[in-house]
């Protein structure tokens, strides 16, 4: 369970990048959050883990207070919730499976991570996540090697390798082509369904959003604008988020519209 | 409404433009040397002004008689004052003396900067007035030129003319062309010509004096040729059973300067890897350790390798032991800071990631940088190992061990050929090992 309650995000220049954000977002829940570049998607999502410290109000993730949590109830509260990065943020120099096994970081004794002497165990829970994202045949390919969307397919492996009970995807598909976003996200959304894992994906693309969300959450401004079930939906909601009609370039394939 | 034409932007002005004007300088300047080596300074502030003129008109301006006769007569009394501050300097140029001379030609300036400043406003006065003012200090400082000017009968030859000519054409003209055409890299390549020359000047730095001391190689007595049967030794080279080595002349002194080299590198290396990333941004756990590794890693890159080998002959007595320690500062220096910087460099969206998992600073520095600046570590560390070999040769010298004590000992006995045949030797194995670090970088980076 994830609750925000009155929060506000000020950065250090001055810019509200939140404001006034209260919602609650169940046990595994596909959560879709829509919204210009610069409404505060990206800090809603940092605020669940902590990246980003809120200036206002309370998010209590499974019971913690992320906003008074120490360092070590930081830390533990970070190894149950998985990231996953527009970029992906691979590390490119090294195998796949290692970059998935820095999930399990948190998991192993201090000399283990730092030599890389890994355990069994470990990294049969590693090339069980790579299963999931059906990519585990590249495992021991270097993460360079791999197109983008098999890249982000790692990363996704790499969050699943947490055995998290919460997955934070940052426009997960904003780099890749309108094929492989569809895989990345119909594999998002059979995580969720099959592993109940509560699910907050930040997407700009609003077909994305209507075809794989379940419930919708829209900024603008750093204001809550809408949060409700995405069958409710209709262009007139989005006008209200966008602040402007929908445009073919709102959607993945603009060409629908 | 009527369609507005896009203008097409104008090719930038091209340096080269003004490169006749410095020619015709030049030359005029050595004209002077010859025929009117006597007369003063006034004509070289006559000359400097004409080439401003002619610079003007070839780099597209027009200026009027009326400009013309000011400049000229500003530069003239200015080159005749600078003139007589120089003769009047009795010593070699002290810092009021430049100050006055470098007053006297920034309000040159001014006047040159007023009159390009109507034909171009755009064009910045004091950056023009700034040029001028060091372009009067290099001609202070210029080599050779205050000395022959203290010199009895005040003359000057036609050499010292070329080369003040050519500085001052030099200088001024790249001054004005800077601010008539707004581009600063030649007001840039300008400012450090003047520092060259001006830091040349201040450590009585002559490319005259640069060919008569090499020549005096040639003195140094039964040089060649090169003893390379001495340095060979004779008899077995090399025992593959005892490990012994049967030349002790070379052989072994260079084995140890290897083992130096080696133990220096690699200790030095290792310590550098948590040093360096302890002293970046990035990797750093917290603001006073950062501050702490930067703090001492600025420390013992201050302090030069000969003195790290002076501070340990005297710490641990002569020998190979005294260059291991100096050398291993060595190459700690060099190594955290090329690494640190390195590591600034690095992506940070896998440190974020492996953060974002819960994990501790170091594992997740361990797991996410340390793969990606691995191939540079090594690379740095076989550049690093090429280094201490080569350093160790010098810090020999003062008794640190290895090969560089040979050669301080035969150069001690004046067995030169001897000598000769070491630096060979060196010569061809710093070669060799730079070849094999190359190959070994460039395939790792």
């Amino acid at each position: 369970m994830i609750e925000f309650e009155n929060v506000d995000v000020t950065y250090p220049g001055g810019f509200k990048a939140l404001h006034d954000i209260s919602l609650t977002i169940g046990d595994g829940e596909l959560v879709v959050i829509v919204g210009l570049s610069g409404a505060g998607k990206s800090t809603m999502l940092r605020a669940v883990n902590g990246f980003v410290p809120i200036t206002a109000g309370s998010v209590v993730v499974d019971g913690v207070h992320v906003e008074s949590a120490k360092p070590t109830e930081l830390r533990e509260l970070r190894s149950n919730i998985g990231m996953i990065f527009q970029t992906f943020n691979l590390v490119k120099r090294t195998t796949v499976i290692n970059n998935v096994l820095m999930g399990r970081l948190p998991a192993v004794p201090r000399w283990r991570s730092l030599t890389g002497s890994w355990p069994r165990a470990e990294r049969e829970k590693a090339l069980d996540a790579l299963e999931r994202v059906e990519i585990v045949e590249k495992a021991y390919v270097r993460a360079s090697d791999l197109s983008g969307g098999q890249q982000q397919r790692v990363g996704i492996a790499r969050a699943l390798a947490q055995d998290p009970s919460v997955i934070l995807a940052d426009e997960p598909v904003a780099s890749l082509d309108p094929v492989t976003s569809h895989t990345v996200m119909r594999d998002l959304r059979r995580i969720n369904r099959d592993l109940g894992i509560t699910t907050l994906i930040n997407l700009h693309f609003l077909d994305l959003a209507r075809s794989y969300g379940k419930r919708l959450i829209g900024l603008r401004a750093g204001e809550l604008v809408y949060d409700g079930d995405i069958a409710d939906v209709t262009d007139e909601t989005f006008r209200d988020i966008y602040g402007r009609a929908v445009t073919p370039d709102d959607l993945l394939e603009g060409a629908e519209l | 409404m009527s369609e507005v034409a896009v203008m097409r932007p104008a090719p930038p002005r091209r340096a080269i433009s003004l490169m006749p004007a410095l020619a015709v300088t030049t030359s005029a300047m050595a004209l002077v040397g010859v025929v009117a080596g006597a007369f003063d300074g006034f004509f070289w502030g006559a000359l400097l002004a004409a080439a401003l003129v002619l610079g003007l008109r070839m780099a597209g301006e027009r200026p009027t008689s009326l400009d013309g006769l000011a400049i000229g007569s500003t530069l003239a009394i200015a080159g005749w004052l600078t003139n007589r501050f120089l003769l009047d300097a009795v010593e070699l140029l002290t810092p009021w003396v430049a100050v006055e001379v470098a007053a006297v030609w920034m309000v040159a300036g001014g006047l040159v900067a007023w009159v390009v400043r109507r034909h171009r406003p755009s064009s910045n006065p004091a950056a023009l007035m700034a040029m001028w003012g060091l372009s009067g200090l290099a001609v202070v400082a210029m080599p050779g030129v205050l000395e022959r000017l203290t010199v009895e009968d005040g003359k000057l030859g036609a050499a010292t003319f070329v080369i003040a000519g050519i500085a001052i054409a030099l200088v001024a003209g790249s001054a004005t062309l800077a601010a008539v055409t707004g581009v600063r890299g030649i007001g840039i390549g300008g400012a450090v010509f003047i520092l060259t020359w001006f830091a040349g000047a201040r450590v009585g730095f002559t490319l005259t004096g640069l060919v008569d001391n090499f020549a005096n190689i040639a003195n140094i007595p039964n040089f060649w040729p090169p003893d390379f049967s001495w340095a060979i030794g004779e008899g077995v080279w090399w025992n593959p059973v005892s490990w012994d080595f049967g030349s002790p002349t070379l052989a072994n002194p260079l084995i140890e300067t290897f083992q130096i080299g080696i133990i220096a590198s690699v200790l030095g290396c290792l310590v550098a890897l948590p040093v360096a990333f302890m002293a970046s941004r990035i990797t750093t756990p917290n603001t006073p350790t950062y501050v702490a590794n930067k703090g001492f890693m600025n420390v013992i890159r201050t302090i030069p390798d000969l003195f790290w080998a002076i501070l340990f002959r005297t710490g641990v007595g002569v020998g190979p032991l005294a260059g291991v320690l100096a050398l291993f500062f060595f190459s700690l220096a060099i190594m955290s800071k090329l690494f640190s910087e390195t590591v600034d460099s690095v992506d940070t969206g896998p440190l974020e990631a492996a953060k974002a998992t819960g994990s501790t600073h170091f594992p997740a520095v361990r797991s996410s940088v340390l793969p990606e600046v691995l191939p540079n570590y090594v690379a740095y560390a076989l550049y690093i190992f090429e280094l201490t070999i080569r350093a160790s040769v010098v810090i020999g010298l003062v008794g640190a061990g290895g090969i560089g004590r040979v050669i301080e000992a035969q150069r001690g006995f004046f067995q030169f050929d001897r000598v000769f045949a070491i630096v060979i030797v060196m010569l061809v194995i710093v070669f060799v090992i730079e070849q094999v670090s190359v190959y070994f970088r460039r395939r790792l980076v």
